[in-house]
């Protein structure tokens, strides 16, 4: 290895070994080109070992509560702030979008985006004055925001159809409507592989450096010119755009949404997929909602013990990865090699 | 014209003057040495200068702009660096990503070119790669520049923080303690580099505790006592000057003292 060159010239004798630059660097370079490719070839390969369409349905579920995540893991890991609403976030994208295409007959592939950023400017509104206060002030807005949301969508029939949700119109792009889970799945497929790599991408620059520095010490962020409030507030309306992006594909996939997807316990989910895959960590929320989404579907079979057992795999993988699972594994590993 | 201008502050917490009408100057290219027994304000002045603490009254400027009462990040903006006395480093990043994070001031933070990696944003990434190496090579850590800060002892943590503000390319740099906790040899190496930076033209406001160190490298010297201006003037002025003598010792000796003396005690 020629990188073992540069580790040998130390000034402190007795420090830690330093990782060699160039070595560093490619390392960090091949597990992210690496890792996307892996994710590409995983999500190519998919469609043909799944025997029927429930398998469909269960991937496509996993990649949009996968793409919400990566989103939600910029505002949580990054930024150090809470969200409780983004259920919200997620049920208004599909709501706006199903009730602009149905009620007034909008085209869906205007009313997505339509929903989308009437969903950002909500955010926004919300996260400028909370995100000004140093602590915890935007789980407690949000928290509010996604119960009033959940509130809403429940009782303005006229317009959600109430309790009993109601009927979304397709997706129709060329003339033709967008339907049969094969093809949903490598719509969302797509949409997660490029999620995956915007993220990553975005970490990997000044922007993810500021978000970074948040995280590893807000005075020390201020004083190099980071606008710390302002950065927040960023993150925090991008995270809440992509939940709605997922909230608008989840409805006009699904061709029917109802109020359970605004629910505090959805939100709750969300925030727990983040921590469990690892904070801080891209490839830590698409294992954690990978994770979490599929053990449900596992643990139906122990019927009336399932939520018993999906509390004790959460607190025995808690314990024993405590940083979440993809970092603990990570720091497994390089400790390993050395 | 005067770099830093500090006018008639004053800050109170409940019933005490932290802060009490204090006025100074600091002239650029000079380096400024803030002294003063334990409790006489510095911390109070130092977060006051950095838009930390909002002053009761009084105004400061920066290179003639007013910063009083703005957020921390305008006064950096405004050309303001500074270290801390206990570290804040960024600990979840390499000692490069940390010097590297010093240049967001001389970013492009877009999203877009950001989110597809666009080749022009590559270029600069690689350009601040290379200059916060070169920062990192001067400030003597040139053996850690890939390790990540919490593998790195701390007198190395204290000059990496000096790397991170001079990345900023700041106008004044505001030192806070450098030296605190460091051995004699980390002390010496600290002094050095100072005294490089005041070669270089860079003004610099030191708030210390070592008086080896500020009679050293220090051009003006500014004692605080109970939040006001004791003394002011060269390091040999302030320490033939009586009061800063009783100060720092207490009146009977005043007779007796010399610099040295004078230097262990407040060194004490």
């Amino acid at each position: 290895m020629p990188a073992a060159a540069n580790v040998s010239e130390r000034a402190v004798p007795g420090a830690a070994p330093i990782p060699a630059s160039a070595g560093w660097t490619r390392r960090l370079a091949s597990a992210r080109t690496g890792g996307l490719g892996v994710l590409a070839l995983v999500l190519a390969t998919l469609p043909w070992v799944f025997p029927n369409n429930y398998f469909f349905e269960v991937a496509i579920l996993v990649a949009l509560n996968a793409i919400v995540c990566v989103g939600l893991n910029l505002l949580i890991g990054y930024a150090g702030q809470i969200s409780l609403g983004h259920a919200g976030f997620y049920a208004l994208g599909g709501y706006g979008s199903a009730i602009l295409a149905a009620r007034g007959d909008w085209p869906v592939w205007l009313s997505m985006p339509a929903a989308v950023a009437a969903v950002g400017a909500l955010a926004w509104l919300v996260g400028r004055p909370t995100l000004r206060l140093k602590g915890h002030y935007l789980a407690m807005a949000t928290l509010g925001l996604g119960v009033i949301v959940s509130i809403v969508l429940s009782n303005e029939d006229r317009w959600t159809g109430g309790p009993d949700g109601m009927a979304v119109p397709p997706l129709v792009l060329f003339g033709r409507a967008v339907q049969g889970e094969p093809l949903w799945y490598g719509i969302v497929g797509v949409g997660l592989w490029l999620t995956v790599w915007f993220a990553l991408n975005l970490i990997d620059s000044p922007i993810g450096r500021a978000l970074r520095a948040l995280h590893g010490s807000e005075v020390a962020a201020e004083t190099v010119g980071i606008a710390s409030a302002q950065w927040k507030l960023r993150v925090f309306v991008q995270s809440a755009l992509i939940a709605a992006t997922a909230g608008a594909l989840t409805a006009h996939y699904a061709g029917f949404i109802t109020p359970a997807k605004a629910s505090f316990l959805h939100s709750v989910e969300l925030v727990i997929m983040v921590v469990f895959g690892g904070m801080a960590s891209i490839w830590g929320a698409v294992v954690g909602a990978a994770v979490l989404t599929l053990l449900p579907q596992f643990l139906t079979v122990l019927k009336d013990y399932e939520m018993m057992a999906f509390g004790a795999i959460l607190i025995v993988t808690m314990v024993f990865f405590p940083r979440g699972i993809v970092p603990t594994l990570q720091r497994l590993l390089s400790r390993s090699r050395r | 014209m005067s770099l830093l201008v500090v006018e008639h502050l004053s800050k109170g917490f409940g019933g005490l003057r932290a802060i009490d009408d204090l006025s100074f100057e600091v002239q650029p290219g000079t380096v400024h040495a803030i002294i003063g027994p334990n409790g006489a304000g510095k911390t109070t002045l130092l977060n006051l200068m950095t838009g930390i603490y909002v002053p009761d009254s009084g105004r400061i400027r920066l290179a003639g702009q007013d910063l009083t009462g703005q957020p921390t990040h305008r006064w950096a903006a405004a050309g303001l660096g500074r270290t801390f006395q206990n570290l804040q480093v960024f600990f979840n990043m390499s000692a490069l990503d940390n010097v590297m994070t010093g240049r967001h001031l001389h970013e492009n933070t877009a999203l877009v070119p950001a989110i597809f990696r666009l080749p022009a944003m590559r270029r600069a990434e690689a350009l601040n790669r290379a200059q916060a190496r070169a920062l990192i090579e001067r400030v003597g850590l040139g053996a850690w520049i890939d390790a990540p800060a919490d593998a790195m002892p701390y007198g190395a943590l204290k000059r990496l923080e000096i790397a991170r503000a001079l990345a900023a390319e700041p106008k004044l740099l505001l030192l806070d303690e450098p030296a605190a906790g460091l051995n004699q040899t980390e002390a010496h190496e600290i002094d050095t580099l100072i005294r490089a930076l005041a070669r270089g033209g860079m003004t610099v406001v030191l708030v210390e505790h070592n008086m080896r160190l500020v009679m050293e490298v220090s051009d003006r010297v500014l004692v605080l006592e109970r939040g006001a201006r004791l003394a002011e003037g060269t390091p040999a002025e302030v320490a033939h000057d009586p009061r800063v003598i009783e100060a720092y010792l207490g009146a009977e000796t005043v007779a007796g003292a010399t610099t040295d003396t004078a230097a262990e005690a407040a060194h004490a």
